[in-house]
C-alpha cells in the first residue's frame, strides 16, 4: 500500500526508550508498552502453566498413580487449564501483538482508549496473581470447567477464590475487545476501508466482537456459581430442584466461542505471514474476511458439543451436531486459501514461514479430529477421552501458540529493532513441530483405545503410548525454551534491525524499528489494496490481478 | 443530533407511567397466559420507549444500533437454543 | 472563527483527529459496554426463565411475597428518574448549566430513593423469613422452589442495585464537576454518556419488576 507518511526533520526516539524508569512504564498510555507489559506477564503465566504439565506428563510416564496423588494431580490439571485457557492463551495474540499492531496496522497514533488500555492489564495482572495465590496455596480441584454439583457442593478447594481472579480477568478481556472495536471502527486512517485492512485486523476485530459478548455471559456464570457455594441456594443443585445442566450451557456458551478467541487471531497472523513469505496476495481476501466473521458468528451456536452425553435432550444434540459440522466449513475455507496463496509463490522459510506452515498442518488435522467429536455416535466413545485431549492440544498448541509464535518472530524487528539468530529460529521451530506431534498424537491413539482423561493412573497397556507423549514433551519444552534464550539474546546482542526487514507490505512496516511514540509522523493515506507484493515475472502478479 | 423538546420529553414520561398502570393493574386481572404475554409486551414497550426517546437509538449511528441490536440477538440465542434441550429432555426417551 | 481557533476547538486528546471522531467514538465504546451489560444481566434472565418453566406453581406462590405497592413505586419512581436525566442530557447540550446539576440531583435523588425502598423491602422480607438460607420459611410442599425464586429475586435486584449505587455515584461526582467547574471541565457528552448507563440499569429494571412483582397477582 502507498503510504505517504512524512518523517520528522529529527529522527524521534522509538517508544522503547522515551522514559527508562519503571513507573514510566507502568504508568504507560502508550498502546506499544503496554503489548509488552502483556508479553511479560504472560510469558509467566505460560511456563507458570507450562510446569504443571510438566508434573502431570511425569506423572503419566508410568501407569501408577505414584508421583503425586490423586487429589493433588486433579489440581494440577485444573491449574494448567485455568490457567492455559484464561491468563495465557486467550490474552496471547489479542494483548501483545493486538495491542501493539492495531493502531500501527490501521494508521493510528494510539487505541481509542488508551488509559482503559493501561486498566486492561492492571485487572489482568490483579485477576492473575489473585488466581496463581489461590491455586498455589492449596489449589482447586474441579477442571477448569468448574462442572456443578462437584464445585458448588463437594469440593473442598479454593473454588471461589479462583473463580474470582477469572472474573476480574474477564473484566480485562471485555475492555480490551470494546477497545479494538471502537479503534477499528473509528482510527482507520484516510482511504483505509474495510476491504483494504489486512486480515490480521479483521480476525482481531471478529475476536473482540466474542469477547465482548461472550465473556459477561461468564462472568455472571461464575458469579452464580459463587453465590451458590456460598449460600447452598440451588439454581444448579438437582437436590433443590436446580439444574446443573444449567451450569453447563451458561459456562459453555462462553468457553467454546473462547477457544475461536483462540484461534482467529492465530489465524490472521498466519495470512500476514503466508502472504510475505509466498509473495502474494492472499488468495480470496473477501472470502477470507467473511469466514472470519462466519466463525466468529457460528461459533457462538454450537456449544451443547460439549454436553453430547451430560443428559441434554437428543434433539438438542442433533442440532448443534449439524451446526458444529457446519462452522468446520470456513475453517476449511481458510485453510483452502492459505494452500491456495502459496501456489506459484516463491516462498522462502524463515522462521515465521515454518511456523506458520506448521499452524496450517496442525491446524487441519485438529479441525478434523473435531470432525469425529462432532458426530454424536462417535462422540460417545470419544468424550472424555484422550482423543478430546489431543483434539483441543492440536489446535490450541499446534495451533494458537505456533502462529503466536510465528508472529513474535515475524514482528520481533519491528517491536524490538532487533533481528534474532535465524538459524536458531528456524531449528527451534522444527523441534517444536515435531516435539509437539511426538506429545500428543499418541493422545489420539490413547483416546481411541480408551485412555479416559483426568485420570493419574491408568491401564498398563497404555503404558507406551504416555511414555511417547511424555517423551515428546520433553522436546517441546526445549522448542519452547530455545526462543526464551535467544530472543532475550537478541534484545542485547541482535543485529539491527531496518524498517523492513522482510519487504512485506502493511502500514506497521512503513515506520522504523523500533516505532516512535506516536507511531506515524502524519496520519498515512492508504490507496491501495493490502498484499500487493510486487509480482515476480509473469507467475505472480497476472494470476493475482483479479482476486480481491 | 438536536435536542428532543421539553414537551416530548414529558409526553414520553406520561406514557412510561401510563403503561406502569396498565401493566400493574392488568396483573391484578384474571386474565390467565394473557398476563404474561401483556406484561412482557408492555415491558417491550417501555423500552423501546426510553431506548428511542431517553436513548435516542434512532438518531444514533447505524453500528450503535447494530451494537444495541447484537446483545438482544445474542441473549435469544443463549435461551432459544438451551431451550431446544431442556423443553425436549424427556421426549422421545 | 479563524483557522487557527477553529483547529484549536476541534483538537481532541489521545489518537483522535478531531472532537467529533472522538464523540463519535466515546458512544460507540458506552453502547458496546451496555451490549455486555445486555449479556451479563441476561444470564440471569435466563435462569429465571429456565426456572420458571420447572416450577411454574412455586414461583406463582413465591411471587405473592414480593411488595406489589413498593415494587410498582419504585418502577415509577425509576422512570421518573429517567425523564430528570434525559432533561439533565438536554440541559448540558444547550449548555444550561445549573439547570443541568439540577436535574442530575434530582436524578440523583430518584436513586437514591430507589434504594431506600429496596431497603425497606429487604427488610420486611428478612422479618418474613423470606431471605434464602437456614431462616428461610416456606410451605414445605414448595419449600425449595420458593427459595429458588426468592434467591434470584435477591441476586437479581441486588447486582441491580449495584449498578445502580454505581450510576449514583458516577452521577454525583460528574454534577459536582459540572456545579464547580463548569463544561469547560465536565464535556456534556460525559453527561450524554452517564445518562445513556442509567437508562440501561432503568430498562433492565423495566424487565425485572414483571418478572418479579407481577406474577400470579389475580
Amino acid at each position: 500500500m502507498t503510504a505517504s507518511a512524512a518523517s520528522a526533520s529529527t529522527a524521534p526516539a522509538g517508544y522503547l526508550s522515551a522514559g527508562m524508569t519503571l513507573w514510566s512504564w507502568l504508568s504507560t498510555h502508550d498502546h506499544k508498552r503496554i503489548a509488552l507489559l502483556y508479553a511479560i506477564s504472560i510469558t509467566a503465566f505460560f511456563f507458570i502453566g507450562g510446569a504443571a504439565a510438566t508434573l502431570l506428563r511425569i506423572e503419566l510416564a508410568t501407569p501408577a498413580g505414584d508421583v503425586v496423588s490423586a487429589e493433588s494431580y486433579n489440581k494440577l490439571f485444573t491449574m494448567h487449564g485455568v490457567i492455559m485457557v484464561w491468563f495465557f492463551l486467550i490474552p496471547s495474540i489479542p494483548a501483545t501483538l493486538g495491542n501493539f499492531l492495531v493502531p500501527l496496522m490501521i494508521g493510528a497514533r494510539d487505541l481509542a482508549f488508551p488509559r482503559l488500555n493501561l486498566a486492561s492489564w492492571y485487572l489482568y495482572v490483579a485477576g492473575g496473581l489473585f488466581t496463581l495465590a489461590a491455586l498455589l496455596l492449596g489449589g482447586v480441584d474441579t477442571g477448569w470447567t468448574f462442572y456443578t454439583p462437584f464445585s458448588t457442593l463437594y469440593s473442598n478447594t479454593h473454588v471461589i477464590a479462583v473463580v474470582t481472579g477469572v472474573f476480574i480477568a474477564g473484566f480485562s478481556s471485555i475492555l480490551t475487545g470494546l477497545n479494538f472495536i471502537v479503534t477499528i471502527h473509528k482510527l482507520r486512517a484516510p482511504g483505509l476501508t474495510w476491504f483494504r485492512l489486512p486480515l490480521f485486523i479483521w480476525a482481531q476485530y471478529a475476536t473482540s466482537v466474542i469477547l465482548v459478548l461472550a465473556t459477561p455471559v461468564l462472568a455472571m456464570t461464575l458469579t452464580l456459581l459463587g453465590v451458590e457455594r456460598l449460600f447452598h441456594v440451588g439454581i444448579f443443585d438437582p437436590a433443590l430442584g436446580g439444574d446443573p445442566l444449567l451450569f453447563q450451557h451458561l459456562f459453555w456458551f462462553y468457553s467454546h466461542p473462547a477457544v475461536y478467541i483462540m484461534i482467529l487471531p492465530a489465524m490472521g497472523i498466519v495470512s500476514e505471514i503466508i502472504a510475505c513469505f509466498s509473495r502474494n496476495r492472499v488468495f480470496g481476501y473477501r472470502s477470507m474476511a467473511y469466514a472470519i466473521i462466519a466463525i466468529a458468528v457460528v461459533g457462538f451456536l454450537v456449544w451443547g458439543h460439549h454436553m453430547f452425553v451430560s443428559g441434554q435432550s437428543v434433539y438438542a444434540g442433533m442440532i448443534f451436531s449439524l451446526l458444529s459440522f457446519v462452522v468446520a466449513i470456513p475453517s476449511a475455507i481458510k485453510v483452502f486459501n492459505w494452500t491456495a496463496t502459496l501456489y506459484k509463490g516463491t516462498i522462502s522459510f524463515e522462521a515465521p514461514m515454518l511456523y506458520a506452515l506448521g499452524f496450517v498442518g496442525l491446524f487441519m488435522f485438529g479441525g478434523l479430529s473435531g470432525l469425529f467429536l462432532a458426530a454424536l455416535a462417535l462422540d460417545v466413545h470419544l468424550t472424555d477421552t484422550y482423543f478430546v485431549v489431543a483434539h483441543f492440544h492440536y489446535i490450541m498448541v499446534g495451533g494458537s501458540v505456533s502462529a503466536y509464535l510465528g508472529g513474535i518472530h515475524f514482528w520481533w524487528p519491528k517491536i524490538t529493532g532487533r533481528m534474532y539468530p535465524p538459524k536458531w529460529a528456524q531449528f527451534a521451530a522444527v523441534l517444536l513441530f515435531l516435539g509437539f506431534n511426538f506429545t500428543f498424537f499418541p493422545q489420539y491413539l490413547l483416546g481411541i483405545e480408551g485412555m479416559p482423561r483426568r485420570y493419574h493412573e491408568y491401564a498398563p497397556e497404555f503404558q507406551t503410548l504416555h511414555v511417547l507423549s511424555s517423551a515428546g514433551a520433553v522436546i517441546l519444552a526445549i522448542g519452547y525454551l530455545l526462543p526464551l534464550v535467544y530472543l532475550t539474546w537478541s534484545l542485547a546482542r541482535g543485529e539491527k534491525a531496518s524498517a523492513n526487514p522482510w519487504g512485506a507490505t502493511g502500514l506497521e512496516w512503513t515506520v522504523p524499528s523500533p516505532p516512535s511514540v506516536e507511531n506515524f509522523g502524519e496520519p498515512p493515506i492508504v490507496t491501495q489494496e493490502p498484499y500487493a507484493y510486487p509480482p515476480h515475472g509473469v507467475s505472480g502478479g497476472a494470476r493475482r490481478a483479479a482476486s480481491t | 443530533m438536536k435536542a428532543l423538546a421539553l414537551r416530548s420529553h414529558v409526553l414520553v414520561w406520561l406514557a412510561l407511567m401510563a403503561l406502569l398502570a396498565l401493566s400493574a393493574g392488568s396483573s391484578l386481572l384474571p386474565l390467565g397466559v394473557f398476563n404474561l404475554v401483556s406484561n412482557l409486551a408492555i415491558g417491550i414497550a417501555k423500552a423501546a420507549l426510553v431506548l428511542y426517546f431517553f436513548m435516542r437509538i434512532g438518531k444514533s449511528r447505524p453500528i450503535v444500533r447494530i451494537a444495541a441490536a447484537a446483545g438482544i440477538v445474542w441473549l435469544a440465542l443463549l435461551c432459544g437454543l438451551a431451550l431446544s434441550d431442556v423443553l425436549f429432555r424427556t421426549a422421545g426417551s | 472563527m479563524s483557522s487557527a481557533a477553529r483547529a484549536e476547538a476541534a483538537r481532541a486528546s489521545g489518537a483522535f483527529s478531531d472532537r467529533d471522531q472522538e464523540r463519535e467514538a466515546c458512544d460507540l465504546g458506552m453502547w458496546v459496554f451496555l451490549t455486555t451489560e445486555t449479556l451479563f444481566f441476561g444470564v440471569l434472565f435466563f435462569g429465571y426463565l429456565m426456572a420458571r418453566l420447572r416450577f411454574p406453581e412455586a414461583f406463582a406462590a413465591a411471587g405473592r411475597h414480593t411488595d406489589f405497592a413498593l415494587g410498582t413505586s419504585n418502577t415509577a419512581v425509576l422512570l421518573t428518574s429517567s425523564l430528570a436525566m434525559a432533561l439533565a442530557v438536554r440541559a448540558a447540550a444547550i449548555r444550561r448549566r445549573r439547570w443541568a446539576v439540577l436535574l442530575l440531583g434530582a436524578t440523583l435523588t430518584l436513586g437514591v430513593a430507589f434504594l431506600v425502598i429496596k431497603g425497606f423491602e429487604y427488610r420486611a422480607e428478612y422479618l418474613q423469613h423470606l431471605v434464602p438460607g437456614a431462616g428461610f420459611h416456606f410451605d414445605a410442599a414448595q419449600r425449595d422452589a420458593a427459595e429458588l425464586f426468592f434467591w434470584l429475586y435477591f441476586v437479581m435486584t441486588g447486582i441491580h442495585a449495584v449498578h445502580l449505587a454505581i450510576g449514583i455515584a458516577v452521577i454525583g461526582v460528574i454534577a459536582a464537576r459540572v456545579g464547580f467547574r463548569g463544561f469547560a471541565a465536565q464535556s456534556p457528552q460525559s453527561v450524554e454518556m452517564a445518562g445513556l448507563y442509567w437508562h440501561f440499569v432503568d430498562i433492565v429494571w423495566i424487565f425485572i419488576y414483571p418478572c418479579l412483582y407481577l406474577i400470579a397477582r389475580s
